[in-house]
């Protein structure tokens, strides 16, 4: 038992510190292997630069980068390499840097590294963060920092010298961001605690260990990290972390302090439901990944962290349940978000486009949510979620047709009304996509299917309308899809008004002008209301482009278009996969399933997972998930 | 080889749309001719007869594990002989199929765009055909699978829609034409299902676990063409009873026409074939592909899509070549519903006595 | 190059805005017609007449100007159909055609040669009424302009036709059937009949002398025998729909009456219910006194047909529900039930019988279609062709019995005797 709280631990204080495995990326592993390595690369990466600076040439920048890559790549193995090594050896409450080989550390810090003057050279010449290492003279580290963040020019940077009061007192500096950071930790947590709160007899023992000192004794921060790469502190300092360096120490204390103005967790502004949580994703990741801790609580929740775009620097946090989800699917999930390079993805939207498979075709293959309680609902069926920092909404893959038409709401009512819900959504599909092809091919082909009374009544109407029926859809159409864009686009107190003002005056006026026949309007807003019944926005707005294919189909071939254009819609959107799964599954291919498609079942009858992710753990709940059924009939029948 | 794999319930919905589109067009009344009152009891006869071949060809194949029927000729025949073999099989596929995109596009005209040339139609549905195969064969059997419930569920609604003109006592003499004529029709008609034979040619679609089950998903579409064959000249025997049923050029449209259910339900025929269409541009497209696909293997080439363009005008052509539509109707009748058993049963059966009688085969050795 | 594949599709959409499409048509281009009539032409071969109807908002209207009737010459259907174009400025279309009806001059004649265009026609449907009248079609037409409820006469034909299922006044007789009846060797066709309403004063006075000269019963008896301009009546509009018109192959040869075509519905199993009006059962009572019963077919009749000794047996399954005891004897419970079920059954029985007698004698046409069950005496189709049912029937002996069953008394359950004294 005692063991299984202690592997528990250890696991639960792994997950807490995966970002900082990031960072170890950076540090190498094997003192001599990557001493070599880092010079054969240093080498190469000079060389590579030397040229682009020379001939400037895109080329060469282009090897440069895919150098970097590699690099990356290699770190990457590695990481993976010591996490194995970690879970066998480190000891619970033990911090990162200690668990890795810990000999080889001793030795390392006993003799504090003194570059080999070929290496200084390097680094001077190029630099760059990338190779740059924190200097044991407090002086160079500021000349470094100067120069990397340009403070002459740059305000809010802000460098505060100050003494730790040891005995003697140890010089030092933190720098922080000013307007990311909270000023109270570092008032008075950091620099009270350093300046004024330790013990007069303090002493440091040990030089060589005087950042260990700090950390371990003297600095009461929840998160700090020992970082001697120049780069790792950039990126942590950039984003809010405050950086301590001292004198005498080739390595900067970098302490938790992001605090900066942010939106609360707010309501769901375009997934609204009636039951259920009320709570929306925010613009920050660390919030948003909680909101979904906070629901899944489970050790097995992975929150793996990219980062992406090369001028950005955007976290991308890669969330999915170890033991459910399928390997391969998080493999692939993170082999194409590490694989993107560019230098912008500032929000979920761009990432979607990077990563989704068929990126001209008119259905989403990404599920975008602002619930955390959706997000979980995926999770736990195995699917992974991707959240970008700095956006308010969470990436879904894989994902299928038939999820992006449902809606949360559907579960958390009872079956009875969760189905009308489904069908009324189905139906509401249908009338998005049809209702104006139908309308057009009826009226300008098949007259006989229109009772003779109704007919009479469009022909009347249409008497005095100077256009041809299509002419005058398309304009109705126009003028719908304007109003909905203008609502958007126009400033809140006036966007209500639009609506009002586009729909009833424009399609009164209209009429009444003898431009529109009236029964036209009611057609293009039976239309314009169905589209806004799908609950998923993405596929809301393919739907109404393929509309207009169809009208156009229609206007050709009539109901003869009509079959021919659902034929063609129905074969792109079988040909289409999401993340390796088709998009019509579970039913073409037809896979075994769990009632919830179209129509759903009571929750205590979806027994298993979906079968297309081919989830580690296929079974949700047992045959009879209602215990307190004494007599089985009344649970699912064997 | 190729890695697209096609599953059990696919396979079986393309075979059913691939068979049973006939309904659609002439079976019905081609089966009257033949039949007159019996014409409802002939599906069952020759659809048994068809079964029962059907299952020697299925042993021919599970002698050769793997093998289309393609290879199996040329192990059989040698490779002179074997080629000329299914270039007879990929000619009949080819007219067939020509000749179909006529009448469909004919249909269309017939039913739901007078004016609208012919060509136009016929570039559209093949627009179509060849859309779905340039996706792939993959998304064309699962369109079928799809779209067959829905066919199923708009074919069985416009039958029931019919009942106030249902008429039992037109089933009757239940002999038609005699018992002699009974047997000879049934004989000839097994040509209707002689399209299961492309199932032979697709074997390289099927996964190891799937291919044993070849017989099965042949039994099983020819089960459900039987019961939609059956089901639709019944109701059509009923609703236009025997001399008036040889009249007509598409006996289904008829039926949809003459849907009367009081003053608001009338007059629907144009939805249904809205069904009607969309089952004709999936006919046409498997009919190229299985087409394409015995090309293909005959000639070892890797893929099919570079012929996707040539074919589809080759069809274009055939379609085109016929005067009129009921030249048009007479050949396609006489090919795949009265003599065309003769290559579709005829050419295998071959096949099967040579392994048999001559011990040839993988299982064998 | 996108922005020429943009240009081009801008250009294909401009195309579909201003071409017309093939095929295509406004709704307001086309001219329905909705009634059909044919008359032998003076000046040509056919006076086909059309009643179009007029495009009519759905919130105002007038029901004087709901519609147009035109007459045109011309040596055929389709010919008309384009001669109207080049004075009507609507292509004329059957699409939302309704009925057609033909003249009793061309249905004596032989419909054979008018019916085939019907049938093959894209545009006609075989769900389309088939009637005859005993004038002119135009005529009828013309006066079918004064509809009194509806605003279409689309609606009207339909709403009348289903009374076939309410009163059985009329068959339900489409083209579809009449085809049907003209090719199947087992029965012969049928048609509605319909005619206008003759105002002639003198027909006025001979109706009323008749029924001053009749007593109760034979004016029950004589009830609903009517052909299409006998109903005596005041208002509504000009047209009545009554009776039933038989053919011998595609020849008219006779009229039933509102009477009689109830008992064929009978007998062809498509009555649905009617309200059927019998003398009193009691011989005593009736001359004065009348029963008024709603009378539902069960199922359908079972028709046994012996071949060999030519004989027909017909067995009409009915229940009932009383609407009307004019004497107020309680014929709703015990002997008295079982006595009106034996009176209603052999009175229904007994005209059933005189009607099928009719078709023998006077037509010599199975109208009823009771051929058809002959069918499955047959195994092979050209043994029951050369057995000739139709040249057979007149000769076969035919019985008719009625099962007949009370099962509802309307709100009361029994008259109580009026107490009151005279005096």
């Amino acid at each position: 038992m005692a063991n299984f709280w202690e592997k528990l631990e250890e696991k639960l204080f792994n997950f807490k510190n995966a970002r900082y495995q990031e960072k170890f990326i950076l540090e190498p592993g094997n003192e001599d292997k990557t001493e070599d390595k880092g010079e054969g690369k240093a080498e190469d990466k000079g060389e590579a630069k030397g040229q682009a600076k020379g001939e400037g040439e895109e080329k060469a920048l282009d090897k440069a980068k895919d150098a970097d890559q590699d690099k990356g790549r290699e770190q990457e193995k590695d990481q993976a390499g010591d996490k194995d090594k970690e879970q066998n050896q480190a000891a619970a409450g033990e911090k990162e840097d200690k668990e890795r080989d810990a000999d080889q550390d001793k030795n390392k810090l006993k003799k504090p590294r003194k570059p080999l003057p070929l290496h200084k050279q390097k680094e001077k010449r190029s630099g760059k963060p990338e190779d740059l290492y924190v200097s044991m003279d407090l002086e160079t580290n500021r000349e470094y920092l100067n120069k990397i963040y340009a403070l002459s020019k740059n305000k809010d940077i802000i460098i505060r010298d100050f003494y730790i009061a040891t005995k003697p007192p140890l010089k030092a500096f933190l720098i922080f961001i000013d307007g990311l950071t909270d000023k109270n930790i570092i008032n008075n947590d950091i620099l009270k605690s350093l300046m004024v709160l330790i013990d007069e007899g303090e002493i440091v023992e040990e030089r060589g260990r005087l950042a260990e000192y700090v950390m371990e004794h003297l600095l009461p921060g929840h998160d700090v990290a020992l970082l001697d790469q120049y780069r790792s502190i950039l990126d942590l300092v950039n984003y809010g972390n405050t950086a301590i360096f001292i004198e005498g120490c080739d390595k900067s204390l970098v302490i938790e302090t992001k605090g900066w103005d942010r939106r609360g967790v707010g309501i769901p502004q375009t997934e609204e439901v009636i039951f259920g949580p009320h709570e929306a994703f925010n613009e920050t990741l660390r919030s948003n990944t909680g909101l979904i801790r906070k629901a899944l609580r489970n050790e097995k929740l992975i929150t793996e962290i990219q980062k992406i775009g090369s001028r950005t620097n955007v976290d991308v946090a890669i969330m999915y349940i170890d033991d459910l989800a399928n390997p391969k699917l998080v493999e692939e999930v993170k082999h194409r978000i590490a694989s993107i390079k560019t230098d912008y993805i500032g929000v979920a939207g761009i990432l979607e486009q990077f990563i989704e498979d068929a990126p001209f075709k008119l259905a989403p293959q990404v599920l975008t949510t602002e619930r955390p309680d959706r997000v979980v609902s995926f999770l736990v069926e195995g699917h992974v979620a991707i959240i970008v920092d700095g956006s308010a909404q969470a990436l879904i893959v894989p994902v299928t047709m038939f999820s992006l038409l449902h809606s949360p709401e559907d579960y958390y009512l009872r079956v009875p009304y969760g189905n009308f819900l489904r069908v009324l959504r189905v139906l509401a599909l249908f009338i998005t996509l049809l209702t104006p092809g139908l309308y057009v091919s009826v009226v300008n082909f098949h007259q006989e299917m229109i009772p003779t009374e109704l007919l009479l009544a469009i022909a009347a109407a249409h008497v005095i309308v100077p256009f041809p029926t299509i002419f005058e859809l398309f304009v109705m159409e126009f003028a719908f899809e304007l109003i909905r864009e203008a609502g958007v686009r126009v400033p809140g107190v006036i966007g209500n008004t639009i609506g009002i003002v586009g729909a009833l005056i424009l399609g009164q006026a209209a009429a009444q002008a003898g431009i529109i026949s009236p029964i036209l309007i009611i057609v293009v807003a039976i239309t314009g209301l169905a589209s806004f019944a799908i609950p998923n926005y993405s596929i809301s707005f393919g739907l109404r482009f393929i509309r207009f294919v169809f009208t156009i189909l229609a206007a050709f071939f009539g109901f003869f278009g009509i079959s021919g254009g659902l034929f063609l819609f129905l074969v792109t959107m079988v040909s289409m996969k999401s993340f390796g799964v088709p998009f019509l599954a579970p039913v073409g291919p037809p896979v075994k399933t769990e009632p919830d498609v179209v129509l759903r079942g009571p929750v205590w009858s979806m027994e298993k997972r979906v079968d297309y992710l081919t989830p580690l753990d296929e079974i949700r709940q047992p045959k009879i998930s209602r215990g307190w059924i004494k007599n089985t009939r009344g649970g699912k029948q064997q | 080889m190729n890695k697209i794999r096609i599953g059990y319930s696919e396979m079986t919905a393309v075979l059913v749309i691939l068979i049973g589109m006939k309904a659609f067009i002439g079976y019905p009344r081609m089966i009257t001719e033949h039949g007159a009152t019996a014409g409802w009891l002939l599906p069952i006869a020759s659809g048994a007869l068809a079964l029962g071949l059907w299952l020697i060809i299925a042993r021919l194949l599970e002698r050769f594990p793997g093998k289309p029927l393609t290879a199996i000729t040329e192990l059989l025949l040698g490779p002179g002989l074997g080629i000329a073999v299914n270039l007879i099989m990929f000619c009949y596929f080819l007219v067939t199929t020509g000749l179909l995109l006529r009448i469909f596009s004919e249909l269309v005209i017939l039913s739901l765009l007078p004016e609208t040339p012919l060509s136009a139609i016929a570039v559209f549905y093949l627009f179509g055909a060849w859309y779905a195969l340039y996706y792939g064969v993959e998304a064309l059997a699962r369109s079928s699978y799809i779209a067959l419930v829905y066919i199923g569920i708009g074919l069985v609604t416009s039958l029931a829609a019919l009942f106030p003109y249902y008429d039992f006592r037109m089933l009757f003499p239940v002999m038609g034409f005699g018992f002699g004529s009974f047997l000879k029709s049934s004989v000839f008609e097994i040509s209707s299902f002689g399209e299961v034979i492309a199932l032979a040619y697709l074997v390289s679609y099927f996964s190891s676990s799937d291919r044993a089950k070849i017989k099965k998903i042949g039994v099983w579409s020819m089960g459900v063409v039987i019961l939609l064959f059956t089901s639709m000249v019944t109701v059509y025997l009923m609703v236009l009873p025997y001399p008036t049923s040889t009249e007509t050029f598409v006996p289904i449209y008829q039926l949809y026409r003459s849907i009367f259910l009081g003053h608001y339900v009338q007059r629907v025929e144009a939805v249904f074939v809205i069904f009607a269409a969309f089952t004709a541009i999936m006919r046409i497209a498997i009919g190229l592909f299985v087409t394409l696909q015995i090309l293909k293997d005959t000639l070892k080439i890797p893929y099919y899509r570079p012929l996707l363009g040539l074919f589809s005008l080759l069809l274009f052509t055939i379609a085109f070549t016929p005067q009129n539509i009921v030249e048009t109707v007479k050949l396609e009748s006489l090919f795949s519903m009265y003599y065309g058993g003769a290559i579709t049963f005829g050419l295998p059966l071959l096949l099967c006595a040579i392994a048999f009688l001559g011990g040839k085969g993988e299982k064998a050795k | 190059m996108k922005q020429k594949i943009v240009f081009l599709m801008l250009l294909a959409a401009a195309l579909v805005f201003l071409t017309a499409c093939w095929s295509s048509h406004e709704t307001d281009e086309l001219g329905y017609i909705i009634l059909l009539g044919i008359d032998k032409g003076e000046r040509n071969i056919v006076n086909v007449t059309f009643q179009l109807a007029i495009p009519q908002p759905i919130e105002g209207g007038d029901a004087e100007k709901a519609s147009e009737v035109i007459s045109v010459e011309a040596p055929s259907l389709f010919a008309a159909l384009e001669l109207a174009d080049s004075f009507i400025s609507k292509h004329l279309t059957f699409i939302h055609n309704k009925a057609i009806i033909v003249s009793e001059e061309i249905a004596r004649e032989g419909l054979d040669r008018y019916i085939n265009p019907l049938v093959r026609s894209r545009e006609v449907r075989r769900t389309n009424f088939l009637m005859v009248t005993q004038g002119k079609a135009s005529e009828l037409i013309q006066a079918n302009k004064t509809l009194v409820f509806e605003r279409y006469p689309s609606r009207q034909i339909d709403i009348f036709m289903a009374a076939s299922r309410t009163t059985g006044l009329l068959p339900h007789a489409d083209i579809h059937r009449f085809y049907e009846g003209l090719n199947s060797p087992g029965s012969q066709p049928i048609a509605a009949l319909i005619g206008m309403e003759k105002k002639s004063p003198e027909k006025e006075k001979e109706d009323e002398l008749k029924q001053q000269e009749q007593n109760s019963k034979e004016k029950v008896e004589q009830g609903l025998a009517y052909l299409p301009g006998e109903i005596p009546r005041k208002g509504g509009n000009e047209i009545e729909i009554i009776g039933l018109a038989a053919f011998r192959e595609d020849k008219l040869i006779g009229y039933l009456n509102g009477k009689e075509t109830r008992f064929y519905q009978l007998l062809t199993g498509n009555f649905v219910r009617g309200s059927v009006t019998f003398p009193d059962p009691d011989p005593k009572e009736a001359g004065s006194n009348i029963i008024v019963a709603e009378i539902i077919q069960g199922r359908k009749p079972e028709v046994t047909i012996d071949l060999r000794q030519q004989k027909m047996k017909i067995r009409l399954f009915l229940e009932g529900e009383i609407l009307s005891i004019q004497s107020g004897e309680n014929y709703e419970q015990g002997r008295l039930r079982r006595q009106l079920e034996d009176y209603v059954s052999r009175t229904i029985s007994r005209e059933a019988t005189r009607l099928i007698r009719k078709t023998q004698e006077e037509f010599r046409a199975d109208i009823f279609g009771f051929g058809e069950n002959t069918r499955t005496d047959f195994l092979t189709w050209q043994d029951w062709i050369e057995y000739d049912w139709l040249s057979k029937y007149p000769q076969f002996e035919v019985s008719v019995e009625t099962e007949f069953h009370v099962r509802r008394t309307g709100m009361m359950m029994r008259t109580a005797p009026s107490e009151q004294k005279e005096g």
